[in-house]
């Protein structure tokens, strides 16, 4: 999984690719501590190439979601396609993240 | 009784003493004729029987006012007495009323030629009249005969007409309740299609979906908060395991330290001995210092041990969260589609399923109420037997007429009675009865009409009760009876014959 922050005055994108398993994990918390180095409000999850997502991708989201109540900003995810859609509407995180 | 004969070519009028001088006219010319009852004068209740008049003959006046109700009785005729009038009586449709085919004709000149040639040529107008007469007491004598036959016949076919009826609302009835059976199963069918039976509980096929997918989400919810948890002990494990790194290489700057400081001892143990007695006490606390560095670095060693353990304990823990955290969902997910498809599937059918029930209870319900109003239409029967009743004493009137105005003739003119069994009485009977096609009914008629009533009442009575007993065929082996020929049927043993 590779990842790319585009910050615009505090709206950030996070364009994805690739897949986010389980052995993503460390690249991931790195993300998440940029996130926090950054000033951010809004921040939203682009995952229009990526190609599969686990169980382990979908905690990752959950755990970016309580860091982002805790640190004060919003979660959003967009451009989920195919596996990665239906993934997100069988955990109903579609509803959670705004998707 | 006293009467009077006052025989010309067209009338004969006959008067009775004992209807207390009440004429009554029979009148061969003008097609009418009347008759007044034997002691009793007709009135409006003996003729005004059942709904129609019942009309015979020409629609003559009535010459003394005895038919309030347009009854007329036949044209008597008196063949040979005009050269021209001896024709067949007709009736309005101008078919036959009596006996009158061609050799009964003919018999009947030919007695008046034989009745002429003994007179010596000089037959009177007397005898021909008398003759006529005793044509006229044969056709009363046949068709009084015909007609109480007819009677019979039509109590036969009314009680056929009500055993058949009750039969078939009997049936329909059953079928009524068959029907309504059936709906009520219909009913509960379409009631029970969508409902599932659990103990004390009726859930509906709906709501057991709605239930098997809050299950199913549930399931996969609780593997998100397992993953998300996982990944948090994850993270936190990847904390632990950098601060046990941290341990592990302060333990090593320890045992560094320790080795210098052991290393310090020595050299200076070797400076104390190099020193003599001087440096002895010295000697003593640089080999005590290098037992201190010993013991350090065993406790070193052991520390370093116990942290090792702890980092494989918390690398097999990252492992074990890694199998729990990154459980694929495809195979769930899958499954749940499957699951959500073959719902909607058993919904649709169990809906199309219970709209073709809910059309064929419509259906069922449709039949039994046109069963029901077929049932109704059965009551027709009565207003058949009130006809049939209304024919009967209409009949009767008429026989009671004819034999009057018989008992008058034989009273007024002296003839002999006619006598059942003669040649004479064969062929009347043979002529009314030639186009009854009707075995069983031919039978009885010519029992009837010859004048054998005893056996002839015997076979109705057998008949009628019979009816009772279910053997009347009207339509078993009826393809039988319509490839057989006429004379196949003609004389068959079924009790009824309806074609």
């Amino acid at each position: 999984m590779d990842y790319r922050i585009d910050n615009n005055g505090g709206k950030a994108t996070v364009v994805f690719t690739g897949d986010i398993t389980f052995s993503e994990n460390v690249s991931f918390r790195q993300l998440l501590k940029d996130i926090s180095d950054q000033s951010v409000e809004v921040c939203n999850f682009d995952l229009s190439s990526v190609d599969m997502v686990d169980s382990a991708g979908l905690g990752m989201f959950l755990i970016a979601r309580e860091q982002s109540e805790t640190a004060g900003w919003k979660l959003t995810v967009s451009g989920a396609q195919g596996h990665v859609a239906s993934m997100l509407k069988l955990t109903k995180l579609s509803d959670l993240l705004d998707a | 009784m006293a009467s009077a004969v006052d025989i010309n070519t067209h009338s004969t009028t006959v008067q009775n003493a004992k209807d207390g001088g009440k004429a009554v006219l029979l009148q061969s010319d003008g097609g009418a004729a009347a008759s007044s009852h034997s002691g009793r004068v007709l009135d409006d209740a003996d003729l005004k029987v059942g709904a129609a008049a019942i009309q015979l003959g020409s629609a003559a006046a009535d010459p003394v006012g005895l038919d309030p109700s347009g009854i007329t009785l036949p044209e008597v005729n008196l063949p040979g007495l005009d050269g021209t009038n001896h024709d067949v009586p007709l009736d309005d449709d101008g078919d036959e009323l009596m006996p009158s085919d061609q050799d009964a004709v003919d018999r009947g000149e030919e007695d008046l030629v034989k009745s002429f040639a003994v007179s010596g040529g000089s037959t009177t107008t007397e005898e021909l009249t008398r003759a006529s007469l005793v044509r006229w007491l044969e056709m009363h004598h046949v068709m009084s005969r015909g007609l109480t036959t007819l009677d019979s016949e039509i109590t036969l076919a009314a009680k056929l007409v009500e055993v058949s009826t009750e039969d078939l609302s009997g049936l329909f009835h059953s079928l009524v309740n068959n029907a309504q059976a059936q709906s009520k199963s219909m009913a509960e069918i379409v009631h029970s299609a969508s409902l599932v039976q659990l103990e004390d509980e009726v859930l509906s096929l709906p709501e057991i979906i709605e239930f098997l997918e809050g299950v199913f989400t549930e399931g996969i919810m609780n593997v998100l908060q397992l993953s998300q948890t996982a990944m948090t002990l994850v993270y936190a494990l990847d904390d632990v395991v950098v601060d046990v790194k941290e341990v592990v290489s302060q333990i090593g700057e320890i045992e560094k330290i320790n080795k210098q400081t052991n290393l310090l001892a020595l050299n200076a143990k070797i400076e104390a001995t190099r020193a003599g007695d001087a440096g002895l006490g010295f000697g003593v606390v640089a080999d005590e210092v290098r037992v201190l560095s010993r013991s350090i670095n065993g406790l070193a060693g052991t520390l370093r041990e116990r942290v090792d353990a702890v980092h494989d304990g918390i690398e097999k823990g990252h492992e074990q969260l890694q199998s729990i955290a990154s459980l694929d969902l495809s195979a769930n997910l899958k499954a749940k589609d499957r699951i959500e498809s073959m719902m909607k599937a058993l919904i649709s059918q169990n809906f199309e399923f219970k709209e073709k029930l809910e059309g064929s209870a419509a259906l069922s319900l449709q039949l039994q109420t046109d069963m029901s109003n077929m049932v109704q239409k059965f009551q027709f029967q009565d207003k058949v037997q009130q006809q049939l009743d209304a024919v009967r004493t209409t009949m009767t009137v008429l026989v009671d007429v004819a034999h009057d105005l018989a008992d008058e003739t034989y009273d007024s003119t002296g003839l002999p009675r006619i006598e059942d069994d003669t040649q004479v009485m064969e062929e009347w009977v043979n002529h009314v009865i030639k186009d009854c096609s009707l075995g069983e009914m031919r039978e009885r008629f010519v029992q009837g009409m010859l004048l054998k009533p005893d056996k002839s009442k015997l076979s109705l009575t057998e008949h009628v009760a019979g009816l009772d007993e279910d053997d009347v065929e009207m339509f078993d082996d009826f393809s039988a009876d319509t490839t057989g020929t006429a004379s196949e049927n003609e004389f068959d043993d079924d009790n009824i014959e309806l074609f």
